[in-house]
Parts: C-alpha cells; structure tokens; sequence
C-alpha cells in the first residue's frame, strides 16, 4: 500500500564521518509521504549521526539528502533556510528552553518565524499543546515536567510550523511503557490523521512493532545499511544473524566477553 | 492538509443587512494568510458590531494551524463579540482537527494575565529572609568546612594531593601571566600618576616609598585575589555547579564521600598556599612598575632600592602575606560554597558563578578594612 505515496525524503550514497573516521557509508533510502520510517541500530551505530545529518546539524562527507525536491547537502542561503523550515525536529532530551514556559516555548517559532498577531499565535499554540495532551501544562516550566511530558511538549514545538516531516531522536529513551505507549499512539495517530511523515531514530523493539511502517537497520561493523523493510518481516525473514538477534533480543555473548 | 501548489488566498467580505456578514475564503489560509487576513478584518470597524457572521470554506485548499487558529478567533467571537459565528464548508479533516480545541479549552488553558507585583514591604522581607537564609548557609558551610579539614591535615592519606596539585597548576601557574600584566602596569600607572603631583612639591622621589608601602600592604595582594576571585573563583563554582547539575554530587554522596572533603576542602587547601605566592609576586610586579617610573625620572638604581629598604619593614611583608592567606580562603570557599549551592536549570550554573565572584569580591574587601584597623590597633 504504501509504494504508491510519492517520495518525500531520498537519501542518496550517503558517506558520514567525523574527517578520517568514516561512521557510516552507502547509505541510500527513500521515505514516503505521511509514513513513519525508523531509524534502527545498536548502540554506537551511527543512528543519531545519520538524523543530524538529516536534519542538517553535520554535513555529510559524500551523498545527497533531498527532502521534497531540494537537496539539503547543498542548498544555500534562502533556500536552506526555508527547507530547514519544513521539517521540525523533537531531540531526545526534549531540549526545551528551559528558562521560558511550556506555552513560550512552543511559541517561540511562531513569534520568530511568522506575521502573525499575538492572540492568533497563542490560539495555534495552545491548540498544538492540546493536540500532544498537555494543555492544562502551558504555563509550567520544562523543568517541572515530567520526562514523557517534556517529549510531548518538544513534539509540539516541532509542530508550531505545521511541517510535513518531523524528525524525532529515541521518542521512547528513558520512559515508562505505559507513558512510551501514549506516545507511540500519538505518533501514529498524527501520522494517519494528519499526514505528518516520521523519521524515528529508536531502539526500542516495544514501539517498532507499533508505529513502523517501515524501518532500516544499520550496522556497526560495516557501517552501512543491513536490512530493509516492515518490522515484522525483518523478525522473521531475515537472514542475517545480527538482526535476527536484534529482533529477538538474544544476547551476544561473545561480543559481551562471556564466554558461555 | 495536503499541500498546495497555490499560496494566494481569496478574501471575501460582504456586509448583509442587519449586521449580518459572509466572509468567503478561498486558496491557502497559511500564517502569512492569516495574518493578513485578521489585519484586515481588525481594520473594518463594521466587523466589531457584527449580529451574525457566515464564513465560507468550501473553497478554502489548504489550511495549516495558524489558518486554523484564525477560524477559532473568529467562531469564538473574539473579533466580534456580538455576533453568531458559522463556519461551514471545512473538509472533515480539518472540521475534526477545528472541533478538536473549543471556546472552553481557549478559556481553561489560556495562561492567567502577568503576575500581581509584589509590595515594597513584601520585597523587603523575602530579601531580608533570603539574606538570612544565605548567611546560615554560609555559616553551616563553614563548619563543615572546618570539620573536614582538620581529619585531612592530620591524615596525608585523606588529601588527594594529585587534585591539589591540579588545581594549584590551573589557578595558580596559569594564572602568572595575567597577574604579571596587571600588577606592573597598575604599579606604572600609581608612580606615573602620583609623580606628578609630588613634583610640586619636590618629592618625586617618594613616589618609590609610597609604591613600595601601597603594594605590599595593599595592593599586591588586592589584585592577587580579585585576579584569582574573576579566574579561579568563578572556575570553582562552575565546575561544581556543573558537577551538581549532571548528579555527580549525588553520586559522590551515595558512595559515602563527603563532597566537601572530596571536593572542596582540596581547592581551598591548593588557593591557601597559592595566593600568598601569587600576592609576593604581584607585589614585586608592582613595586617594580613604580621603580620603573622612577628610574625613567631620572633617579639611580641604588637610590631607588634604598628608599624601597628604609621604608618597608618585615612585619609590612608578613602583614601582606597574611592577608594572601585569608584571601585565598576567601575565594575558594566562596567559589565552592556558590558552586554546592547550584539549582537546576540551564541558567543556574551563570548565577552561581557571577554570585562566586561577587561574593569574593565584596567579602575580600570587608576583609581588607579589617586587616586595616587590626593592624591600626596593634600597631604593626
């Protein structure tokens, strides 16, 4: 169903390094419009590497990385910064700023970005904050919420703009499984319902099953893409024997120096 | 919400009999639109006195949040208090979306207006309260302090000598060159000054007693210990601030450690044997800038090391170094003290150090008028 939704991310021959030590290399792959497409790998894999570079925090040694139609390793200028402009990114410690409210907080990219007059700012703001079920929170602090919440309310600041891609760094790192639950039900529900596309850098199994459409697995050895797919065919199909255990949690005794 | 290859919007506002309106919307509510858009309607006064408003979104292609914030405004009828609002013709999508945050929910989560001020009197008590508050925390710092550093004086094994040495290496070493600039161009500038007022007199030759008096009861180790209070100080406090904020405190705790014994006590051991170092050497410095002066003046290098030797006593020398040590106290506890102190958030670390050096600032000063007049009474 979903090979017939345009392309809305492509990511060509991509090579990502820190100077001599490449991390990652021949990494190519295509995200679908409204679909949510995560990022899979052990730790140390290079997963974040590969969003920033996405997100356009680092520059990419080799490759190309188009997001609708604009290629974002090279764009320059205006260009840059309105195609910085259509995806919001929610990073893994929520990075809210924390000596303003919730509600500032959210509408920050509205008082920078756009004309708007001020009780229309706060209107879309608060409604982004209800959408993420953290209304009654507008006036707190970041610092006074707790760590699902402040996800929640990093989601809805990346949404201030409404952009079609949103990028989220382990939504799930370091939260309960009830909490982790809620927030994978509102992934999928702003997938579905509004068409918003998901790029989500994650290793949690739980939540894989739950909001991927598709996934990719990176590897640390060879640093480049080992398998592609929907979830619950890389858990059964695959043949390789790193994502098998990946997929079925089985430990890898002699990597962990036990030698059993 | 798909989007549109189209950006223009289509406004259209017709005035009805008996205060009614239709307002007709067609292409792209985006936020540029819908500023617009409000800018308009904010600027037709026939809007305010409105009995019943239409709007037509039929037409309307694409919508985003702030398109949409703008229907809310107006079905609120916050632009028009008087009058019935409709909206009709949204797509279900965004009708869903558009039913989704009510006049209610505007009216619940709207943050309160800005908070009352507070009274004078309020203000003074809650600063009188915090300043109190703070005086015994100093006071209980101190002691522990105190309790800890007598058990580790007495017991080498309890002094983590490579972290004083470390410590000693960044405040004190370090700090060489810029107490070396300092000391000598303010020890220039006082003989420069003072020269030319003493030559009316003909005394341009105690421009070297006094340069030689001023830096090593006063001044030496003043600038020493401020250099050290803006350096090292502020250096203490963040470190330990940063260490609180990321929970290595905690952690220090639950192995059983004392951070004040792990931590503090090492720094303020290390800016005790430093600032009396650094206070000689910023003397020297100093008198050493006002020689100059006077040697460029015209006056031999053997006159000026007599007037320097006849006017300094020993006692002018251990007084200066006594002070080096308080100071040094004085700043490490202070910067420690700040650092412990740290609350949360990504601004609490620039407080505590701008309040280490603050604080060392203003206590080395009361410090130095004690010394003044304890020195005063017993004659030295």
């Amino acid at each position: 169903m979903s090979d017939t939704r345009e392309t809305i991310i492509s990511v060509r021959n991509l090579k990502i390094g820190y100077g001599e030590n490449v991390i990652l290399q021949n990494i190519s792959f295509d995200v679908r419009c409204g679909e949510v497409f995560v990022i899979l790998g052990g730790s140390g894999s290079g997963k974040s590497t590969l969003l920033k570079n996405m997100i356009g925090l680092y520059t990419p040694l080799e490759g190309e990385i188009w997001i609708e139609g604009t290629n974002l390793v090279t764009a320059e200028g205006k260009d840059r910064r309105d195609l910085l402009r259509k995806f919001g990114v929610a990073y893994q410690s929520g990075a809210l700023f924390g000596s303003i409210t919730v509600l500032e907080n959210v509408r920050l990219p509205l008082d920078e970005l756009t004309p708007l007059p001020g009780p229309l700012k706060e209107l879309t703001a608060l409604a982004k904050l209800k959408l993420v079920g953290l209304g009654s929170s507008a006036e707190k602090m970041p610092s006074e919420l707790s760590g699902g919440m402040q996800k929640r309310a990093a989601i809805a600041r990346a949404m201030a703009l409404d952009p079609r891609i949103l990028f989220l760094d382990e939504p799930s790192a370091g939260l309960d499984p009830v909490t982790s639950a809620d927030l994978d039900l509102l992934i999928t529900e702003l997938a579905h319902q509004f068409g918003i596309t998901f790029v989500v850098v994650t290793h949690e199994l739980a939540s894989i099953y739950k909001i991927a459409d598709r996934v990719i697995m990176l590897d640390r050895q060879t640093g480049t893409i080992v398998a592609e797919g929907q979830p619950a065919e890389l858990r059964d199909r695959s043949a390789d024997p790193w994502v098998h255990r990946f997929f079925n949690r089985e430990p890898d005794a002699t990597a962990a120096g036990l030698h059993l | 919400m798909a989007a549109n290859a189209q950006r223009e919007l289509e406004m259209d506002l017709q005035f009805g009999p008996s205060g009614f309106a239709r307002l007709v919307l067609v292409g792209c509510l985006n936020a540029q639109n819908a500023a617009v858009s409000w800018n308009r309607l904010e600027q037709e006064p026939r809007v305010a006195t409105l009995e019943k408003l239409e709007v037509d979104a039929t037409e309307l292609g694409f919508c985003d949040g702030a398109g949409l914030a703008l229907l809310r405004y107006l079905s609120m009828g916050l632009m028009s208090p008087n009058a019935t609002v409709t909206i009709r013709g949204l797509e279900p999508g965004l009708e869903q979306l558009f039913q989704g945050f009510t006049l209610a929910d505007y009216k619940t989560l709207r943050p309160s207006p800005a908070a009352k001020c507070h009274s004078i009197p309020e203000e003074m008590g809650s600063g009188i309260r915090q300043a109190a508050a703070d005086l015994q925390e100093q006071v209980e710092f101190l002691g522990s302090v105190t309790r800890n550093l007598l058990p580790v004086l007495s017991n080498r094994r309890l002094t983590r000598w490579p972290e004083v040495r470390r410590v000693f290496e960044l405040a004190g070493a370090n700090a060489v060159p810029i107490v070396s600039l300092v000391s000598i161009l303010v020890g220039l500038i006082i003989a420069f000054e003072s020269a030319q007022t003493l030559a009316k007199f003909g005394a341009q030759i105690f421009v070297v007693n006094m340069i030689g008096i001023i830096m090593v009861r006063e001044l030496g180790p003043l600038l020493a210990a401020v250099l050290l209070a803006g350096r090292s100080g502020s250096a203490f406090a963040a470190e330990l601030g940063t260490m609180k904020v990321n929970e290595e405190l905690d952690a220090l705790q639950t192995f059983g450690l004392d951070p004040i014994r792990f931590l503090v006590v090492q720094r303020i051991i290390a800016a005790v044997l430093l600032t009396p170092l650094l206070a000689i050497y910023a003397t020297f410095l100093g008198v050493m800038g006002g020689a100059l002066v006077a040697f460029a003046l015209g006056f031999p290098w053997s006159l000026i090391f007599h007037q320097l030797t006849s006017t300094l006593k020993l006692s002018d020398i251990g007084f200066g170094l006594s002070k080096g040590v308080v100071f040094g106290v004085i700043v490490s506890a202070v910067g420690c003290l700040r650092g412990l102190q740290t609350k949360e958030g990504p601004s609490a670390v620039g407080i505590s150090t701008t309040r280490a050096v603050v604080t060392s600032i203003v206590l080395i000063v009361m410090a130095d008028a004690v010394f003044s007049v304890l020195f005063y009474a017993l004659k030295l």
